[in-house]
């Protein structure tokens, strides 16, 4: 008997060790257990107080790196979103009449980037090749017209609005029926002018300012604007009538592009008669 | 036995793991343990038993900090039970003279020895247990490698800076 309790306390280290690596492990096993009701684990009052307050701390200096995950994830959703997706195809309802022939067809767009407070000013709209929008088309918006395609990619457009002075379009006084160049001089995104009107014509402050059927951009009578004031020319022959415009540029977003179908055959027929 | 200076160590080691070493984690392979520092350094005098004890202690400390069960009792008591053997094969001393060898004052060459063993195969067990499978083992000699480089570049900082302050004094 004292032999072994010598022996014991020749050993008592190894005890010891076992002793305590016994315990380490039975407390590794019940940590990795699905219950989890450990003793050790930084829950409690002390060990959890001090990490809240250097998680504060980290999650305080870390703000700059949140805020840009934030951001990526925003656009994450903002991508899955239903805005975001670009249609490929419009939906254009044709109806099938055999005693009229489809002139003019409509494409719908958004305007994605624009400007109308330059001096010269231009749009993008979200239309290109792949929805058949084509050089040279007109545009228009829901209250009147708005301007012409000026360059097509795949997917986009850029538009000349009417509110930059490369536009130029045939408009008619809808009640006299006199017509002349609508133009725009850049001042004010509002206004534009119709000029060439003869001086004997009667001009009605109010008057309805139409396309013309003279334009290939447009088919006839959709409203360009109202006239505002109107003024002799520096010619003393012609008025230069100040138009209102139905299009409301600053506001304007929901475009449809005009497509004519007519439009080559009417190109073809005047060609030939331009003697070369 | 056991100094304030000691208990200083001590409380400094553990917060110095837990707020800044810990908060390193380079993709999960970078876990610096510098704590070990503190029973590697214990006096030879010192009592084997309270060697063990305060071992257990101080990863009784890091492991409530790290949610880690008890990974780092099992790996440092382990390294407080075999630091005496591998500070014999580091300073090639026996019997009356290895009494006299002070574990923070060794020389560079014997520290370095004497750290590498240590740094080497408690991480190695920690990381092993921590694993708690065979299956990992490449996983875990990687995580050895990394973590044992940092820990002995701090280490030889820690003992390099006490050794002048030291000398100055």
């Amino acid at each position: 008997m004292r032999n072994l309790l010598a022996y014991l306390y020749r050993i008592r280290i190894l005890i010891l060790f076992v002793f305590l690596e016994a315990i380490a492990f039975t407390w590794i096993s019940a940590s990795r257990s699905y219950q989890r009701s450990v003793f050790i684990n930084s829950a409690n009052s002390v060990t959890g107080g001090m990490l809240q307050r250097t998680n504060d701390v980290e999650e305080y200096l870390d703000l700059v790196d949140q805020n840009e995950k934030l951001a990526e994830e925003n656009a994450k959703l903002r991508n899955q979103s239903e805005g975001s997706f670009f249609p490929l195809s419009t939906d254009t309802t044709t109806v099938i009449d055999s005693s009229n022939a489809i002139r003019y067809t409509y494409i719908d767009a958004e305007i994605v980037s624009g400007s109308y407070r330059k001096a010269r000013n231009y749009m993008t709209i979200n239309r290109g090749s792949v929805h058949g929008v084509e050089k040279g088309m007109g545009v228009i918006g829901s209250k009147g017209i708005v301007g012409v395609i000026k360059d097509v990619s795949k997917h986009f457009s850029t538009v000349i609005p009417l509110i930059n002075p490369s536009f130029s379009v045939s408009g008619r006084i809808k009640n006299s029926g006199y017509f002349g160049p609508v133009l725009w001089n850049n001042n004010d995104y509002q206004y534009a002018y119709l000029t060439d009107i003869p001086r004997y014509a009667k001009i009605n402050k109010g008057d309805t300012i139409v396309t013309d059927s003279r334009s290939l951009l447009f088919p006839m009578g959709l409203t360009i604007g109202y006239i505002d004031s109107y003024n002799l020319q520096e010619d003393q022959n012609f008025f230069a009538v100040k138009i209102n415009l139905a299009t409301d540029f600053a506001s304007i977003h929901h475009v449809y592009v005009i497509e004519d179908k007519m439009k080559l055959e009417v190109q073809n027929l005047q060609s030939q008669q331009d003697p070369k | 036995m056991i100094t304030a200076r000691n208990i200083l160590s001590f409380l400094v080691l553990v917060l110095f793991q837990v707020f800044i070493l810990n908060n390193i984690d380079y993709s999960g392979y970078l876990n610096p343990y510098v704590y070990i520092l503190f029973v590697m350094m214990l006096p030879v005098k010192v009592p084997r038993s309270t060697v063990l004890i305060l071992a257990f202690l101080i990863g009784l400390c890091i492991d409530m900090f790290e949610n880690s069960g008890g990974v780092h009792i099992a790996a440092t008591v382990f390294l407080a039970y075999i630091r005496i053997p591998l500070l014999k094969v580091a300073t090639q001393k026996r019997g009356e003279d290895f009494l006299s060898v002070k574990p923070n004052k060794l020389g560079l060459g014997n520290l370095i020895v004497y750290a590498l063993l240590c740094i080497l195969i408690h991480h190695f067990l920690l990381f092993l247990i921590e694993s708690y499978s065979f299956r990992d083992i490449g996983t875990v000699l990687v995580r050895t490698m990394m973590s044992s480089i940092f820990t002995f570049v701090f280490v030889l900082l820690v003992q390099l800076w006490n050794f002048r302050k030291k000398d100055r004094i």
